[in-house]
């Protein structure tokens, strides 16, 4: 992936955030967004991202310049470098995702799923719904029918489960 | 009516059926797309998904539709985290046939203390019962409940370990005796169906007036019923009781062993055009096995055919047992010998599961019941199984999300 002549002029790219921030990146980093790259076969060096703010998209920068670099040596590295990366609070996670989705990045939304499953398996219903806003649309005969249908899920391995929206 | 298989991520953001179900739109944080959610419920084990039904009525259809089901076995199948053993253990003292499932995975089965679930057997739980499993495919069991006082009083399930879900199966004309019948489960691609197979096998090789009953195929959609296929047209006799588990399903083709001419075969039989077919075994292994004097079966492990067998050395009282793999498919010449156990300690020896890295898991039986141990070939013994008068049958299935009743609808 290295440059072997110095005079070579790596192509630029400009990505713009929701927040009308710009930051430089290389073309061969960017293009690992499927979005970005479709924008680039239609000769576009100015991207706007209207759906991606400043900090998610500092965030993703990295993540692509550090999967950029990826080599057949530096696998552990980038291991460990995925393991800190999904480090966040839901909140952040959140964006990350849906902003990887937008940009069709496919290593960085399995990253961030494989993320909220490993964080989310043992939370209980209640923490659920905090953590993804949802509101509980069942009555509460609908509800007690769906607990009832699995009820041995609820109750084996009840000690497992963790109450905190976080 | 079950969808097509194999469905790409990239499909997901074509399917619009649930769309009209979503709530208005949310502040973007809120309201993560379908296809995300869905990407993250796939990953989640399956205690986690029954319990988070009850988060909302879109959870609860996302988890409960059939795609989800198809895309989630095909993550559970190459995930090593979402295999598992099946275990019936037999205590005739006590006269209570527990099953248990546990985690399949090196590291767990080491543990002592590794996490068993008793599993209830699907039947009214105040009959004392014991369960014998029949086939299993795709995390489904085909399973027989007898009651333990009346042994002619049974029944045959459709059965889910991993939803606990249910389903007798239809009756069939035949006679339902239960150790006549070798049971295969598989699924046909061609019209997207689940289908059981069952062959009838003589017990008594030395009764000839004993009539043949025919071999059926039950296709497990909406107004199912049992239906007598053509018989394999070389049927030779062929007592082979303690050889086989189910029919081996693989290829979209099931295979078990026969006689023919006065030798073993592997028949075939395709699930999607119902057509007999024989593979040729190799030299080497016919010149060992000989019919009367050694059992032999065919099993499935990572995507290869096995052939497992004993042979026992009657002037020594000892036995051997012997594996070969088919390397390539239907190809004679690729029958490698895997391994040999020659002891007079062990009763049986049998293949249960290969892992990704290619390590095959062996369960040694003892002797005198003293009880059953896995081995691989570089580590082991991982366990013996708890005191118990007998463990009955064990089995690696991956968990899934079929409703059997969901198949019929």
């Amino acid at each position: 992936m290295a440059s072997s002549s110095k005079t070579e002029q790596k192509k630029m790219l400009i990505l713009k955030s929701s927040e009308e921030e710009e930051f430089e990146i290389e073309e061969s980093i960017a293009v690992q967004s499927g979005t970005i790259k479709n924008m680039v076969e239609d000769d576009f060096t100015l991207i706007p991202l209207p759906n991606v703010d400043t900090e998610t998209l500092i965030k993703i920068i990295k993540y692509m310049k550090k999967h950029g670099e990826k080599t057949k040596s530096n696998e552990k590295d980038i291991e460990e470098f995925d393991k800190e990366f999904v480090k966040k609070s839901f909140t952040e996670l959140k964006e990350l995702v849906l902003a990887a989705n937008y940009l069709h990045i496919t290593s960085l939304i399995d990253l961030l799923c494989q993320a909220f499953a490993d964080r989310i398996k043992n939370k209980s219903v209640k923490a659920i719904r905090e953590i993804f806003g949802i509101p509980n649309d069942f009555t509460p005969e609908e509800e007690a029918e769906v607990y009832e249908q699995h009820k041995w899920a609820h109750e084996e391995g009840k000690e497992h489960i963790d109450h905190s929206a976080y | 009516m079950f969808l097509p298989r194999f469905i790409s991520d990239q499909d997901i953001n074509e399917k619009n059926v649930l769309t009209s179900l979503f709530c208005p739109i949310k502040a973007a944080t809120d309201h993560l797309q379908e296809e995300i959610l869905m990407g993250i419920l796939s990953r989640l084990p399956m205690w986690s998904l029954f319990r988070f039904k009850c988060v909302s009525s879109i959870w609860k259809t996302l988890i409960s539709d059939s795609y989800f089901t198809v895309k989630h076995l095909n993550r559970t199948k190459n995930d090593q985290g979402s295999q598992k053993l099946l275990i019936t253990q037999m205590c005739f003292r006590e006269e209570i046939f527990p099953m248990y499932c546990c985690p399949l995975s090196p590291a767990q089965l080491v543990d002592e203390n590794v996490q068993k679930l008793k599993l209830d057997c699907p039947s009214n739980p105040k009959l004392t019962v014991r369960c014998k499993i029949l086939c299993l495919y795709d995390g489904l069991a085909v399973i027989r409940v007898t009651d333990t006082f009346d042994h002619d009083l049974s029944t045959v399930l459709l059965w889910n370990p991993s939803t606990r879900e249910s389903m007798v199966l239809p009756p069939t004309e035949f006679s339902d005796q239960p150790r006549e019948y070798y049971f295969g489960l598989g699924y046909d691609s061609t019209s997207g169906e689940y289908k059981i197979l069952r062959i009838y096998q003589d017990f008594n090789p030395f009764c000839r007036h004993r009539v043949k009953l025919p071999n059926e195929i039950l296709t497990l959609t909406s107004g199912y019923c049992w239906r007598r296929i053509v018989e394999y047209p070389r049927h030779g006799i062929c007592s082979l009781v303690w050889a086989m588990n189910f029919l081996a399903f693989i290829h979209a083709t099931f295979h078990w062993i026969d006689i023919s001419s006065n030798h073993f075969v592997v028949v075939s039989f395709s699930i999607s055009n119902e057509v007999y077919g024989e593979m040729p075994l190799s030299e080497e292994i016919l010149s060992l096995l000989m019919p009367g004097h050694c059992s032999i079966g065919v099993c499935v492990l990572g995507g290869m055919l096995y052939v497992h067998s004993s042979i026992s050395v009657l002037h020594d009282k000892t036995m051997f047992f012997k594996f070969w793999v088919m390397k390539a498919y239907s190809v004679e010449e690729s029958w490698m010998p895997l391994l040999t156990v020659d002891s007079s300690c062990f009763v049986d020896v049998k293949l249960k599961y290969m892992f990704p890295h290619g390590e095959v898991l062996y369960l040694f039986r003892a002797l005198e019941l003293s009880g059953s141990a896995f081995w691989t070939r570089n580590v082991g013994p991982f366990r013996l199984w708890p005191q118990c008068d007998n463990t009955g049958s064990v089995y690696a299935y991956t968990e899934s999300l079929i409703s059997p009743k969901s198949l019929t609808y």
